[in-house]
């Protein structure tokens, strides 16, 4: 036993010391920036680039995908990244409300990055919260409907318009679903899923209520208004397109392997491979689309040079997609929610000078053409529509002025500092949940229910924070009702 | 019933139940040969085998998104997560069994209350102990090494009961006779009580072993830099804002668990080989 | 020796109880310390004393209630757990090879040649897949005759191997109500007897085999069926019954010893005698073990799988409370609350347990 236990030991020591053999040695003389944020394709092009413009400084990713929670915990324990990327405001307000995103309104103007005049007035919120700038937008963009053009073709069926109410948009995918699916396998008409949670939620309800260019609050923010024309419409919509139409499957049953890393994944895999008509997308699925159409390409190459599969296999198809801006509610114009990925940085990191650096880095030209091949500039000045084009099939120029042209007509809701979006996109998550698994319940009451929900929420808030609640008094009596 | 053909029936029981066990893992396998756009199929097979998953995976080939060599070091990764995993677990099976000999073999006031408080701190949920726990990571400024992957996780009350349930059922005829030899405790503890405990380390040597190597939720916050990632944290590279390459991960994760099964063969044959070698010894 | 004690305690103990201070002792201590307090990810909110008004919170919050009953309802799973694991401990600790070799060999060479030649047959007719599964089985089988239990303890232990990620995703594929491979196979069953079946929602519904229970009308409890939370505790089960639980059965199989068996079957005791009289109490340290994890694991479980398959849902149903102190913690930043949740569970499982310590020392388990 003495005996084991000592090689145990020893081994152990062994191990060690190859442990300490293997760190890798300090940079010398550089100031490290340590960046959560996901490695994408191009994040490594656009890190080699910024480290070979500033020699003092080391630009490193920290591939933690943007946990919330890993976040929170480093950065309110005082350590964490120096900058992180935060996605949609919902985020954004939470990190702020939680004091780890650094106010740098201060320094935006000197350092030429201020969003104000810079950047997409649609995407402003995303970057400031109460009037105060707490990053720089990596990138920007919208949701489109992008459409499979092969299915189109061969159903002889023209490519939908630019512009159609959403009833037209139903009954066009009601047709050309059928039509594509003949007596194969089903082929669904839209696929408007968000994956960028933890798991595949509705996003279909999301995208008419922004439509109507809904809001979650009052102007003032004392009010969470959920029980209102533009919620229970987009609920009854999203109900008939789920039980009536039958042209989107419900989330849980698309819950399949598409469940983590973000927007896009299986589901635009599962677009380019015919199983649905169009999809709730934007120019980001040209990050995943490139790849997949240089794998179809490759298979047709194979395919051509080989008789024998040329005789027994039809010949392969290579995804070709148009791109149409979002339907719209007859009499109003199109419109939708507008995103940006936003750098933002850590309030107790020693090298916030150096990170102000790299928000430079994101407002420069140079950036703005790196990424302008699978997104949008922050700063519409810098968006150029002549970079080179990859893959015709994909419509990437076309995409590109889609997105800009949605930008313009794009919006944020307001936040509120008395109930956090977090609060109001749970309640409404888990009413459209219930909505999706019982076709019999009303979608009035659920969003009814979502109301009380939230009335009780914000009230409890105001209960246990005094200043809260004084903020609260002075505000609702401000208001004439 | 005729003996031969029980237990020709207890096989046939046991094989059907190991079919279920085995099928996801023999959907992983599958999936680590498919392409990226084959995975969310559930049948088993590739339409056309694709190794060069793995050769991705291993950076002998560049990835065909982006025509690069993925930035990744994969052996790393399974250096760290052996390490860790190994360090964690002699640690743990060293001290629980000190403690376990403690709360077990020897008399003392209190025993019983200690223990139970040492049982109670279990029960507290482990999400509300996350952040609190990091804090205290951050004052010892060990967040972002190998110590503060290791320490927090080598001193457990698990093991500790663990290994005092094994030691309360031995009979106390070997303590008197170790004393009446004149032996010390410490040659109790290690001459007479570890080697009769055997089949009772060896599975939580397993468990410590397994449960730490694929642990996800402490290296997730502790690792800052690259060289520090375990296999769990090393797997989250695959996974992008613009989609997750499945076939990658599993092909991974298979790289990942083989290893770790030739492992469990080798350890699991000890727990049952443990009381006779224990006997003839004690 | 005697006189020596108190110092021999204590340096048996120091190494595990100076990290146990340091690394548990103080957390514990401080999320006690926050659920008295306004406790707050906000910085802007300033800590203060707030008594037991936490406390008094939880009491009136019907969430938690809610989540409770969750809890509760998703632990019916761990007595078939926990059984399941003893019962193939057992079956794997006895003896499973042939008295004759020559019958083992056959059975080897037997199981070899039937699943290869029904494998090729099978993938010459087309089914691949059934071929591979047939050819799977096959290997198991030829292994499990030529190499006895350890064949198929290594192979019980997979899920463990593949947790996480891996299992998560591929269970939500099996579950999903209308392609998965669980409701064809409901209904290809049905088929063959001439029955239009419906499998269950699964993850979809928030029906439950309790469904029919008397509740408030606050409570969704979706009617009787099978709903994500059977769906959950069939997963868990399959998981459970293999893994960790079925290690330390057999660790305490082995720790019986042989001789005591040997004298019975002398004797003329039966199996179930046998098990009764012998394996049953030289079991009970280990059992006792066994149930005291499972009631705290169980009382915190259901975390991953909320996180991972089903966002707490459909409709709350699978919140578990674990899943409700997080999203109390770090999605509401109001870890004073979430404290107190904590501690209220604590208060739970440390009930439990201590009634479980004075039934397992009566039964001479301590």
């Amino acid at each position: 036993m003495r005996a084991l236990l000592l090689s145990v030991f020893a081994f152990l020591t062994a191990l060690s010391a190859v442990a300490i053999w293997w760190i890798p040695a300090p940079p010398r003389g550089q100031t490290t920036i340590l960046w959560a944020s996901s490695e994408n394709p191009f994040r490594r092009a656009q890190i080699a680039r910024f480290n070979a413009l500033h020699p003092d400084l080391l630009l490193q990713l920290d591939r933690s995908n943007n946990r919330f929670d890993k976040i929170i915990v480093q950065t309110s324990s005082g350590v964490g990244p120096d900058c992180f990327d935060v996605l949609t405001s919902t985020y954004l307000q939470a990190y702020v409300e939680s004091g780890v995103a650094w106010d740098l309104s201060a320094e935006a103007d000197a350092r030429g990055i201020l969003v104000d005049r810079d950047a997409w007035p649609s995407i402003h919120n995303e970057i400031t919260y109460q009037g105060r700038q707490y990053g720089y937008p990596a990138n920007a963009g919208t949701f489109l409907i992008l459409y499979n053009r092969n299915i189109f073709d061969r159903c002889r069926e023209p490519y939908p318009p630019a512009a159609m109410t959403w009833e037209e948009f139903f009954a066009l995918l009601r047709r050309v679903a059928a039509a594509a699916a003949g007596d194969g396998p089903r082929v669904w008409g839209t696929n408007a899923i968000d994956y960028s949670g933890r798991m595949p939620a509705p996003f279909l309800w999301k995208t008419l209520f922004y439509s109507q260019h809904g809001e979650f609050f009052s102007a003032d923010g004392t009010r969470p208004t959920i029980d209102t024309p533009e919620i229970r419409t987009a609920f009854q919509l999203h109900h008939d397109a789920v039980f009536l139409h039958r042209v989107i499957p419900s989330a849980v049953e698309m819950g399949t392997l598409t469940g983590q890393g973000g927007w896009g994944g299986g589901a635009l895999t599962q677009f380019a491979e015919g199983r649905f008509v169009t999809i709730v997308s934007g120019k980001f699925a040209l990050a995943s689309l490139r790849g997949f159409v240089e794998q179809q390409k490759s298979d047709l190459a194979r395919w051509e040079a080989d008789p024998e599969r040329r005789r027994r296999e039809p010949r392969p198809e290579v995804l070709r997609i148009g791109v149409v801006p979002l339907p719209h509610f007859p009499g109003r114009p199109s419109t939708g929610v507008a995103l940006s990925q936003t750098v933002v940085i850590n309030p107790r990191s020693p090298h916030r000078e150096a990170a102000l650096t790299f928000l430079q880095f994101l407002a420069s030209d140079t950036y703005a053409r790196m990424v302008e091949i699978y997104g949008m500039p922050g700063n519409p000045a810098k968006v150029r529509y002549d970079y080179p084009i990859a893959h015709a099939e994909l419509a990437e120029h076309e995409l590109t002025r889609a997105v800009a042209e949605s930008l313009q007509h794009g919006y944020q809701t307001r936040k509120s500092p008395f109930l956090l979006d977090f609060d109001v996109e749970r309640v409404l998550m888990e009413q459209i949940f219930r909505l999706e698994s019982d076709p019999q319940l009303d979608p009035a009451a659920l969003v009814r229910e979502a109301q009380r929900q939230l009335d009780e929420l914000l009230q409890g808030n105001l209960a246990r924070d005094p200043r809260l609640a004084k903020l609260y008094r002075a505000r609702a009596a401000a208001e004439p009702r | 019933m005729n003996r031969e053909l029980k237990i020709f029936l207890k096989h046939f029981c046991l094989l059907f139940l190991g079919l279920s066990m085995i099928f996801p893992f023999l959907w992983m396998a599958g999936a680590s040969f498919k392409p990226n756009a084959e995975i969310e199929h559930l049948s088993l097979l590739p339409s056309e085998a694709h190794p060069d998953n793995y050769a991705i995976v291993l950076r002998q080939i560049p990835d065909p998104h982006t025509g690069q060599k993925l930035n990744l070091d994969f052996p790393k990764w399974y250096f760290n997560s052996f390490f860790v995993a190994a360090w964690v677990t002699s640690l743990q099976v060293l001290t629980s069994a000190m403690a376990a000999f403690a709360f077990s073999r020897l008399e003392w006031r209190g025993r019983d209350t200690v223990f139970l408080l040492y049982l109670g701190t279990m029960m507290v949920p482990s999400v509300v102990l996350m952040l609190p726990n990091y804090q205290v990571m951050v004052k010892l400024g060990l967040v972002n090494t190998y110590r503060g992957l290791i320490l927090p996780m080598a001193f457990s009350a698990f093991g500790t009961f663990l290994l005092r349930q094994f030691m309360i059922t031995l009979p106390r005829s070997y303590d008197e006779a170790a004393e009446i030899d004149g032996a010390t405790p410490l040659q109790l503890f290690l001459d007479v009580i570890l080697p009769l405990t055997r089949p009772g380390i060896v599975a939580l040597a397993i468990l410590t072993f397994l449960g730490n190597f694929q642990s996800f939720t402490w290296p997730l916050v502790m690792v800052k830099d690259d060289y520090l990632r375990t296999i769990p944290i090393g797997l989250l590279s695959f996974q992008t804002d613009y989609g997750q390459q499945t076939e990658l991960i599993m092909a991974a994760t298979v790289m990942n668990i083989v290893p770790l099964i030739a492992l469990f063969i080798v350890m699991q044959r000890q727990l049952v080989s443990g009381i006779q070698l224990g006997g003839v010894k004690g | 020796m005697k006189r020596r004690q108190p110092l021999v305690v204590g340096l048996f103990l120091a190494p595990n109880l100076a990290g146990f201070l340091v690394f548990t002792l103080v957390p514990v201590a401080l999320t006690f310390a926050g659920s008295f307090t306004n406790w707050s990810l906000r910085p802007a909110l300033p800590l203060e004393f707030v008594g037991l008004q936490n406390y008094s919170r939880l009491i009136h919050d019907r969430s938690f209630y809610l989540y409770l009953y969750n809890t509760a309802y998703l632990m019916l799973a761990l007595p078939l757990a926990i059984g399941g694991a003893l019962f193939l401990a057992v079956l794997l600790h006895g003896n499973l090879n042939f008295r004759h070799a020559r019958n083992r060999a056959r059975a080897t060479w037997a199981s070899a040649l039937v699943s290869a030649l029904s494998a090729a047959a099978l993938w010459f007719a087309g089914s691949e897949n059934l071929a591979c599964v047939v050819a799977a089985l096959g290997a198991l089988g030829t292994l499990g005759f030529a190499l006895g239990s350890t064949a198929y303890r290594t192979t019980f232990y997979l899920p463990n191997f593949t947790a996480g990620a891996a299992t998560i995703l591929l269970w939500t594929q099996l579950y999903n109500p209308n392609v998965g491979l669980i409701n064809q196979g409901i209904a290809r069953v049905g088929g063959f007897f001439g029955v239009a079946v419906t499998g269950p929602g699964w993850l979809t519904s928030t029906r439950s085999l309790l469904g029919f229970l008397p509740w408030p009308e606050w409570f969704n409890n979706g009617g009787f069926g099978v709903g994500a939370r059977e769906a959950i505790m069939l997963m868990g089960i399959w998981a459970a019954i293999g893994g960790n639980n079925l290690i330390l059965f057999l660790a305490g199989l082995s720790n019986i010893p042989p001789e005591l068996n040997e004298a019975a079957e002398i004797d003329g005791a039966g199996g179930w005698q046998r098990f009764r009289h012998i394996t049953w109490p030289q079991l009970a340290p280990t059992t006792f073990f066994i149930v005291i994890i499972s009631l705290i694991a169980g009382l915190q479980g259901g975390f991953e799988q909320a996180r991972m398959m089903t966002n707490g849902g459909p409709a709350g149903t699978t919140t578990t409370l674990s899943y409700y102190i997080y999203l109390q913690g770090f999605e509401r930043l109001d870890l004073g609350y979430g404290s107190a949740v904590a501690w209220m569970l604590f208060l739970l499982v440390f009930g439990l347990t201590a009634l479980q310590w004075r039934r397992g020392a009566r039964d001479g388990a301590d």
